[in-house]
């Protein structure tokens, strides 16, 4: 290339040969008067071909330069002399005022002189624009060829710069230094608090002032962030917003209630967007949604929150449109809903604490009772039915409070995924606080009272819901092996008192918990079940190995057996379980006829499975008697012989027998009964005080009279016995599923801890036997994991549960590693 | 009968729009001539006409005179707005292979076109083996049309002038018209403008020996750009570095 541009810098001198000095003012001359002529709007007669001629002739003939400074000057003088003055002119001592303080004019004035001033100025720069468009049409020659050889902006940007600086940058006053600019600014943001405050204006009018400022630059650099608009306009827009809305909130929060803050605050959130889109601009959109979300929702949504009004009472009272909107509001501020999440938790857990302690209250008052100087069993039993309706209360009260928070969820919170987790672990605070262990135990107690009362008479798609309540809660359940305990005991009841109303629910119930909590929690539960299956067929198969046998004696006592499987069965809960040990191991002595048949099954079930020990569990068993009563005088004065049929448990059978080798007139004392049946005590003293002290079944005559059962009570037949029925029930004491005292769950959980311990040791030696090596910290780590859909166990006791097996040589610790490790011993 | 391309029906509507005016609705003069146009067709191409178009009085009349333009020229580029394309052809420019001896001694006739067809008539005819050419060059022809291209601002005009200029350059460059043309490149458009200045001074450093020439010597002294041009690419071809 030559000569490029650059190598222009130094010109060869020039020779004035050709007079081009005369020409060009001239010409000048000629161009000049044409722009008066078109800046007094008056352009109709001009010639473009001779303007622009003359244009291109200077720029040929390289005056470039000066013909863009003279236009420069021309707008200039312009400006300054025509138009300015017309502007400052717009300009009342009110504005001029107002901008800094408020003057003595009315608003209503003031608002009549801004939109003036706002007229007068958008017409001087649309016709400014339209000039300067014909101007730069004239001289578009000079444009690409002088502008663009030497770097200098179009003559149109150039007249626009000198619209800012002579107009907008004038001082209209001497005695203060707001420019025109920042008036306008003021007046601007004067409509906007008018129309926030319910006004209406004029949105075009202040759009095409926007349009202006959006058009001209702050610098010489022509980018989106040096607008007039940003650097100018914008950064006090968004501060006086900031003072409205930060005035607005204290005043809402202090004078409106929490739903009708958040009604408005939304509403003030779409009158900003809509105000950008319709009278500024509408890259200030985000930028004041940021400024009105802190200040009417970041700043305050503890407050609003906290509000008298706020998310307590509308949980509490169900509002749930207002809650729809707070939820809203944090949503729009933080995605996490921190505010709304810790209010909702708390107020869940505050909830599930009431119901809590309702069940705590309930059966604290139950309990002075049992603890009174009279020992006697039923007012306990009362009492624990009071409990077990506390439980189902318990229950009940649960469900409702998820049906109440489930509701809200999906209803107000659009089904919102991290508050649902957030819910979940309340629910399961409360469930399984420290300060209430009875869930496990009232959730299968519910399940208890369906299966044996609640279901009957429901349809199937009533049961399922029944089913699927026990589910929901069960799912909170921490400690899943406490429940399985309880359950397994009160299972256990149902099906050896045939109190199920349904084998089909409680399939139905297992398979649930198959689905809930996997194949290892309800293995021990479909072995009860199969036990019970056997049973019957063994029933069966007896009855025909009898019949077989030949001997069909009248007297024939029939015998329904269940054989259960002791380490499925939770036997130690069933019967007497304040006797522990001491009960188990005394051998109920039965009368020489029942033995036999007892011999008689033991030979049988011998014959079928070799091996296997039978153990009686005569606490369990019931016997249907059927009795003679001496003939005693009627209503009518005959004498009728009384037969009636009585449904006793073995024991109870097991005393009655004695009597009926007693002369009418003898007694037997307490101690001699207990010497020749071997019954526990306690067993024996609840047995007599159903056969004796209940007044509808007093089958024996105890004497003294009294409640209490002493060693030297004696006790004989009661030949006068009247029954209404002839079948009659003798209810056995403590046959139903209750709430435990706090005793007997002190033992349950004894017994549970136990338990944990083997399957703690079972986890460990699972994992180490994978990992051979591992730190403490991981260890425990990973037994808490692998634990966690049955329960959770306390760091503590694993740590002994290592100990225990490093003692017995499962485990060694590694010596000198950094950290406490161990290592699996095959 | 052959079948016409899609371009060829366009292009030969066009050129029929030219001829006859019809649709006119703009309507230009200089000098003698009145060019009935269309403004669809011209204002698109050059910012000139599309701003005169919409400006005071040529707005209000619908017609653009052109006071200062020669006529020729504007004729010219009138039939290039219809036609891509203006006479002489391109391809009516034959190429010569560079004779030995100049001889200024020739003359000076400058070919005029006066109508929009006979061109094979006025196809130049080189002396095959003649030391020096005959007949029109139309170096300023070229030259001209260059300028009001700038002026006005038709970029494909510009191109397409650049190209017949060099054309002739290299056919024409001993011709007496050369002097003449060099003078309009030199005044018809601002000093930055480097399209046909650089064919010139590479025409001349090739033939050094045009400088004997009276005329050429007038142009180097009165064109100190010209001669400064010259000694540069002098100065580069010679292995100096010009940065």
């Amino acid at each position: 290339m030559l000569a490029g541009r650059g190598g222009r810098k130094i010109r060869p001198p020039r020779r004035g040969l050709h007079g081009d000095e005369i020409d060009f003012e001239n010409t000048w001359g000629i161009i000049a008067s044409a722009f008066r002529e078109i800046h007094t709007k008056n352009a109709s007669k001009l010639s473009y071909e001779e303007l622009y001629r003359h244009a291109y002739r200077i720029v040929l003939k390289k005056k470039g330069e000066d013909l863009y400074r003279r236009v420069r000057n021309f707008e200039h003088d312009w400006l300054s002399n025509e138009v300015r003055g017309t502007i400052h002119a717009l300009l009342t001592p009110g504005l001029l005022a107002n901008s800094q303080s408020i003057g003595g004019t009315t608003a209503n004035e003031r608002r009549f002189a801004g939109e003036r001033f706002m007229k007068g100025l958008k017409q001087a720069w649309q016709d400014h624009q339209v000039c300067m468009s014909m101007l730069a049409d004239v001289l578009m020659y000079m444009d690409r060829v002088y502008c663009a050889d030497h770097r200098r902006p179009s003559i149109y940007s150039a007249a626009m710069v000198l619209f800012r600086d002579d107009i907008l940058r004038s001082d209209p006053s001497d005695h203060s230094d707001m420019d025109v600019l920042s008036i306008l600014n003021h007046v601007i943001l004067e409509q906007i608090r008018m129309e926030r405050d319910g006004d209406v204006i004029d949105k075009h009018l202040i759009k095409d002032c926007i349009y202006m400022l959006e058009g001209l630059y702050d610098s010489e650099i022509e980018a989106e962030e040096q607008r007039l608009y940003v650097t100018s306009f914008e950064e006090d827009f968004l501060a006086s917003s900031r003072e409205f809305y930060m005035a607005e909130s204290e005043l809402m929060l202090r004078e409106s209630d929490a739903g009708a803050y958040c009604r408005h605050a939304r509403r003030r959130i779409f009158e900003e967007q809509d105000r950008c889109r319709s009278t500024l601009s509408e890259t200030t959109t985000l930028k004041i949604e940021k400024v009105v979300e802190d200040e009417l929702i970041k700043n305050r949504i503890h407050e609003l929150i906290e509000m008298e009004s706020g998310v307590r009472y509308m949980i509490d009272n169900d509002l749930l449109e207002e809650l729809s909107l707070i939820y809203e509001l944090n949503a729009r501020v933080d995605n996490k809903k921190a505010e709304l999440t810790r209010a909702i938790q708390k107020r869940v857990v505050e909830m599930g604490t009431d119901v809590n302690s309702a069940a705590i209250v309930a059966s604290q008052a139950a309990q002075p009772l049992s603890e009174g100087p009279d020992k006697g069993k039923a007012p306990v039993e009362k009492n624990l039915n009071q409990q077990t309706i506390a439980a189902i209360k318990w229950v009940e009260d649960v469900l409702q409070l998820k049906d109440k928070f489930d509701k809200i969820w999906k209803v107000s919170f659009d089904s919102d995924q991290p508050l649902q987790t957030a819910l979940t672990r309340s629910f399961a605070d409360f469930i399984n606080a420290s300060s209430f262990p009875r869930s496990s135990e009232y959730i299968s107690l519910f399940i208890d009272e369906n299966m044996k009362k609640g279901i009957k008479g429901k349809t199937e798609n009533e049961i399922d819901l029944v089913l699927e309540k026990a589910i929901i809660l069960l799912r909170y359940v921490q400690d899943k092996d406490l429940f399985e305990r309880y359950y397994k005991k009160h299972l256990c009841r149902r099906l050896l008192m045939n109190k199920s109303i349904s084998n089909d629910v409680e399939k139905q119930m297992i398979s649930r918990m198959k689905i809930e909590l996997g194949n290892n929690f309800t293995m021990k539960l479909e072995a009860m079940f199969k036990d019970m299956t056997i049973s019957e067929e063994l029933t069966a198969g007896y009855k025909t190995h009898i019949a077989q046998l030949g001997d069909p004696d009248p007297k024939r006592i029939e015998l329904a057996i269940n054989v259960l499987t002791s380490m499925t069965w939770p036997l130690e809960t069933m019967g007497s379980s304040g006797d522990n040990e001491e009960g188990k191991m005394l051998k109920c002595v039965f009368p020489s006829a029942i033995e036999r048949i007892k011999k008689g099954f033991e030979k049988f079930y011998g014959e079928k499975h070799s091996g296997r020990t039978l153990t009686w569990l005569a606490a369990m068993g019931s016997a249907d008697i059927k009795a003679v009563f001496p003939k005693v005088p009627q209503k009518d004065g005959t004498l009728k012989e009384r037969r009636h049929e009585l449904n006793v448990s073995t024991y109870g059978m097991v005393i009655l027998l004695l009597f009926n080798d007693l002369p009418a007139d003898e007694f037997i004392t307490f101690e001699e009964i207990q010497a020749r049946t071997n019954i526990p005590e306690s067993d024996l003293v609840r047995n007599l005080q159903s056969l004796a002290v209940a007044s509808k079944t007093r089958i024996l005559i105890k004497d003294p009279m009294s409640k209490d059962i002493k060693p030297s009570d004696r006790f004989s037949f009661n030949e006068g016995f009247q029954g209404k029925f002839h079948r009659i029930k003798v209810g056995v004491v403590t046959s139903g599923n209750k709430v435990e005292s706090d005793r007997e769950r002190k033992e349950t959980e004894r017994k549970n801890d136990g338990s944990r311990g083997f399957c703690i040791e079972a986890a460990i030696v699972r994992i180490m036997k994978q990992r051979k090596e591992l730190s403490h910290q991981q260890l425990v780590a990973e037994t808490l994991n692998q634990l966690a859909p049955q329960f959770k166990p306390e760091v503590n006791m694993i740590k002994k549960r290592i100990e225990s097996l490093i003692e017995r040589e499962y485990l060694e610790r590694i010596e000198n590693a950094p950290i406490d490790s161990y290592r699996y011993l095959a | 009968m052959e079948l016409s391309e899609p371009r060829t029906e366009l292009m030969s509507s066009l050129k029929e729009l030219l001829v006859s005016g019809s649709f006119s609705d703009l309507t230009i003069l200089c000098g003698p001539n009145e060019h009935k146009v269309h403004k669809a067709v011209i204002c698109p191409r050059s910012e000139f006409f599309n701003a005169a178009c919409r400006f005071g009085k040529e707005a209000e009349t619908g017609i653009i005179t052109l006071s200062d333009d020669d006529p020729e020229t504007v004729r010219l580029m009138i039939e290039y707005f219809y036609t891509l394309e203006y006479s002489p052809l391109c391809s009516d420019i034959v190429v010569q292979t560079p004779v030995n001896v100049p001889n200024p001694a020739d003359s000076d006739s400058e070919f005029i076109p006066d109508d929009w067809g006979r061109r094979k008539d006025r196809r130049p005819k080189p002396h095959p083996k003649s030391t020096k050419p005959t007949g029109p060059s139309h170096f300023t022809t070229f030259a001209k049309l260059y300028a009001i291209a700038d002026k006005y601002n038709i970029k494909g005009l510009q191109t397409l002038s650049q190209r017949k200029f060099k054309l002739t350059a290299e056919s024409y460059w001993n011709h007496d018209d050369l002097p003449s043309a060099i003078h309009t490149v030199y005044t018809s458009t601002p000093d930055t403008n480097m399209g046909l200045r650089n064919i010139v001074v590479n025409l001349i450093a090739d033939r050094m020996s045009l400088l004997r020439k009276p005329e050429m010597e007038a142009l180097m002294r009165e064109f100190n750009g010209l001669a400064f041009d010259l000694l540069k690419l002098k100065y580069i071809n010679d292995g100096g570095l010009w940065s």
